[in-house]
């Protein structure tokens, strides 16, 4: 199966073009401080729409992950990790987890942000082991 | 509480053959399903004035149940839809037909279910269908590779970090539901396995292997739904559906396991391995007025092994963290506590979604099942899931 990628949306433009940029941008409510991911038109929190585009740090834990023996895309020669990533800043993100030991991530583990290019429109959000 | 006579029953079941059923389609088994409900029931088409299917996998239309009235000959409805809740469809629409019924709304309604996920699919395509038909979110986790043994095995995961859980508990559930299927000539799968079966097969997504995973089944079911008083001109003996409770929470895995947007007094009460089915649960048992331990026999939906273990918890026969062990030692086999999956589960008997469960609950109710026959039973429980253990409802059935 040919890989999907994002068709980013009105609302998921800044997200993407962020990542695009390499320095990856989700939404802070400027009312409760929540840090919404993915992109969305109101707090799911306390419903204000006062969200505003914030870069993050890029730090993470893994929350829970999987390693999956081979990929549903072709093109990507398995095994890979896909991974619910805790940011930082409290949202949660799902992802993969770039590594070549990949038997030896673990829940908690620390990550960081990377990213993945994956056409000329689009890149990745993705993650690396912390060293 | 509706008034004595107008309360919801199960009037009539259909469940034609499962497995791979090359040739059929999900138009004939639908039909084929509605036809053994209505002998089994004795209902005169025409009385049937509610009509609710289910989708299909690749041969679903906003007219479905249209369509499938139009076979039947089911003319004038007073109430129709087609449910897409995924594998909690069945049980959801039990629940809808139930309000349909008690409200006057219909005198009887029949509910659907048929398709050819088996034989009907194209080898290689599944996956792609699947992607299209929306059971991922397309945007946020399509792309990273996500697939449905991928987010239960990230369930299982977690549910291993908090609580200890091991793949031979996860692998006790398989090889009971292969045991009952062994009991059950219609099941697709019968072959014994053993808990290192299990273990010793592919690893699909870690933590769970290939036996961990129900396998593409075809098949159907049908289940007629009128009323108390309604079901004394039947043939088939009434079963009762003593409570009822559904809930959902969410599609994105993140969103399920922050429990965005609950109260925050709520917030630790859900997540990832806490889900939204103990709200189901408390409705349908405090409805029934019985508890958890009263429970003769379960039909749990099985779409993963994980997917029952943590029902264990969420449904109340046990506390949370303890589904591991709760799996063992025979509890949930028959002649243990809790016979689980008698028929065999999405996991051996094959499927139709979770309209096999639904079915089977009130077989034990009517004492039909044959060697896989809990003795006596009194009260009979299911469950559907759908979604990554978002979407849940739950019935109790009981004796007339």
């Amino acid at each position: 199966m040919t890989r999907y990628l994002p068709e980013p949306t009105k609302i998921s433009k800044p997200f993407w073009d962020s990542c695009k940029a390499e320095a990856m941008e989700i939404q802070r409510c400027a009312d409760c401080g929540t840090y919404a991911y993915y992109p969305v038109y109101v707090c799911p929190e306390c419903a204000s729409r006062q969200l505003e585009w914030t870069r993050v740090s890029g730090r993470g834990t893994v929350y829970t992950y999987t390693v999956a023996a081979q990929s549903v895309f072709e093109g990507i020669d398995g095994p890979i990790v896909v991974a619910l990533i805790e940011l930082e800043e409290g949202a949660m993100m799902t992802s993969n987890i770039k590594t070549n030991d990949p038997h030896g991530v673990h829940i908690g583990m620390p990550v960081r942000l990377a990213y993945e290019p994956v056409s000329d429109d689009i890149t990745l959000p993705v993650f690396e082991v912390a060293s | 509480m509706p008034r004595p006579g107008s309360e919801a029953v199960i009037a009539g079941l259909g469940e034609p053959p499962v497995g791979r059923l090359t040739g059929k389609t999900p138009t004939e088994l639908h039909i084929d399903a509605a036809m053994l409900a209505i002998e089994d029931s004795g209902i005169d088409k025409h009385d049937i004035d509610g009509l609710m299917t289910t989708g299909t996998f690749l041969n679903d239309n906003i007219r479905h149940h249209m369509m499938i009235g139009e076979h039947l000959g089911i003319h004038c409805k007073t109430f129709v839809d087609t449910l897409r809740t995924g594998g909690h469809s069945y049980l959801n629409g039990v629940q809808v037909a139930q309000w349909a019924v008690e409200s006057g709304l219909c005198k009887a309604v029949l509910l659907l279910r048929g398709d050819t996920t088996l034989s009907g699919v194209p080898k290689g395509t599944s996956m792609k269908a699947y992607i299209e038909y929306g059971a991922h979110p397309i945007e946020f986790e399509v792309p990273f590779g996500i697939s449905v043994p991928g987010v239960y095995a990230m369930l299982a995961q977690r549910h291993m970090h908090e609580y200890g859980t091991t793949s031979e508990q996860l692998a006790n559930i398989a090889v009971a539901c292969r045991k009952h299927a062994a009991l059950n000539p219609k099941a697709f799968k019968r072959d014994p396995i053993t808990v290192d079966d299990v273990l010793n097969s592919r690893l699909v997504s870690t933590p769970l292997h290939l036996l961990d995973c129900s396998p593409p089944s075809d098949g159907a079911g049908a289940i007629l739904i009128t009323s108390r008083e309604r079901a004394r001109d039947l043939k088939a003996k009434p079963v009762r559906i003593l409570g009822t409770g559904q809930a959902q929470s969410y599609y994105h895995l993140a969103h399920l396991a922050r429990a965005t947007g609950a109260r925050p007094e709520d917030k630790s009460r859900f997540s990832l391995t806490k889900t939204v089915q103990s709200v189901a649960a408390e409705r349908a048992f405090g409805m029934a007025g019985v508890k958890p331990s009263d429970i003769d026999v379960a039909q749990l939906y099985d779409s993963f092994t994980i997917t029952v273990l943590m029902q264990f918890e969420d449904l109340g026969f046990c506390a949370k963290g303890e589904g591991g062990a709760f799996t063992e030692n025979g509890r949930i086999e028959l002649g243990g506590d809790l016979p689980v999956n008698t028929h065999g589960g999405l996991l051996s008997f094959g499927s139709s979604g979770g309209i096999n469960h639904i079915i089977e609950a009130v077989r034990q109710v009517r004492g039909e099942c044959g060697e896989r026959q809990v003795k006596d039973v009194e009260l009979s429980l299911a469950t559907n899931v759908s979604a990554v253990a978002s979407n849940h409802s739950i019935a109790i059935f009981g004796r007339d």
